[in-house]
């Protein structure tokens, strides 16, 4: 159902924004960012379920926690980033959006860092001085 | 068995972490960053695959492992800011002591002074209050206290005290010369019933306020002493003897 819905807002809205665009196209670009954050705000809750699913997953397999919460804040990021460059994209501004991008991808390996640090120190250990 | 039990938990480990590898693969926006988030899903899977070798290399690695994401989390440049609010927290920490040292000094401090008055004045104490102040370097004042002395009716019915009925001679010839001076001023002679008012009336009262004056000066002349204080912060109350009747 709520699929329905999402995909009628999401007509109505493009058939408005092509008729306002002729017109105004700062208004265009404005609902167009607003139905966007709408429907992502209405259904960015509904990650909860999957994310629930995931932490019972790594609470019974016994992994450690952090390796779940990095992986999900990597989520988070890239889901963050990737949302704010497209609205920014939309306003055409490619080289904003796609410096954005490169803000969540610093981010996402910035977070790999720990982990490499230890890969490789144990790889050094390994081999005899 | 040892052996299997730690097999089968690293099994699952790595199970579970390619499963939610897939899961995160699949709940990201786009290509672009696809790359990126398969790089770190594939260095976790690295790491449970080796986890066996880096618990036999080095005892707990993981938790150094938590530390270093914590660490990430956490990025230098925040470190003015935790310096900042570490500080504060520290200063509201100290603030709290203070206070709390300031409240100890006050209930100790009044204690000693009801004792100290009863003592000399052989006299009840109702209250003593002692209110501190902070100087602008930080340091506890005493600002000002205030003690608030048994009425003197109470007393009497009580134990009969020396002082104060030293005190009431005195005070009798202070009025009288007030009383004298006052009616001749204003011309006339006092009529007889005037004087009889007067005389029953007024000066017992005043009598009794200069009493409670001169008490009041000596307990706070004896407090502001023994305690090292300033004679004018000391302030003596005697509970009004109207109220009382």
């Amino acid at each position: 159902m709520d699929i329905l819905q999402i995909v009628g807002i999401g007509f109505l809205a493009t058939v408005l924004i092509l008729v306002i665009r002729e017109q105004k196209p700062m208004f265009a670009y404005l609902l167009a960012a607003f139905v966007g954050v709408a429907i992502f705000l209405a259904f960015v809750g509904k990650i909860d379920d999957v994310i629930s699913v995931l932490e019972e997953l790594a609470d019974r397999s016994g992994i450690p926690a952090v390796y779940l919460k990095t992986m999900l804040k990597i989520i988070g990021i890239a889901y963050i980033a990737e949302f704010g460059a497209q609205i920014v994209r939309d306003a055409g501004l490619e080289s904003i959006a796609s410096k954005i991008e490169f803000a969540g991808k610093m981010l996402i390996l910035v977070m790999a860092v720990p982990i490499i640090s230890v890969i490789v120190e144990t790889v050094l250990n390994l081999l005899p001085a | 068995m040892g052996l299997m039990e730690g097999l089968s938990h690293w099994l699952r480990q790595i199970i579970a972490v390619v499963l939610l590898a897939v899961l995160i693969d699949l709940l990201l926006p786009n290509r672009t960053m696809q790359r990126y988030v398969r790089l770190v899903a594939g260095l976790f899977i690295l790491m449970t695959l080796a986890t066996p070798v880096m618990n036999w290399m080095k005892g707990d690695f993981t938790a150094k492992l938590a530390e270093g994401l914590d660490a990430v989390e956490r990025s230098p440049g925040d470190a003015d800011a935790q310096l900042a609010m570490i500080e504060e927290q520290g200063a509201k920490l100290r603030e709290k002591h203070g206070a709390e040292a300031a409240e100890l000094v006050a209930v100790k401090l009044e204690t000693a002074i009801r004792s100290e008055v009863q003592q000399s004045e052989q006299r009840g104490v109702r209250d003593v209050d002692v209110a501190l102040g902070q100087g602008e370097d930080g340091s506890v004042t005493v600002t000002k206290v205030v003690v608030t002395l048994e009425s003197e009716r109470d007393e009497r019915s009580g134990s009969n005290s020396t002082p104060v009925s030293e005190v009431e001679s005195v005070a009798d010839i202070d009025i009288r010369i007030e009383l004298d001076g006052w009616p001749s001023e204003s011309a006339a002679t006092p009529s007889p019933e005037q004087d009889l008012a007067q005389d029953s009336g007024q000066p017992a009262m005043a009598q009794e306020e200069d009493a409670d004056r001169d008490t009041r000066l000596r307990v706070s002349a004896l407090v502001a002493s023994r305690f090292g204080l300033q004679a004018d912060i000391v302030e003596v109350k005697v509970p009004a003897m109207i109220s009382e009747k």
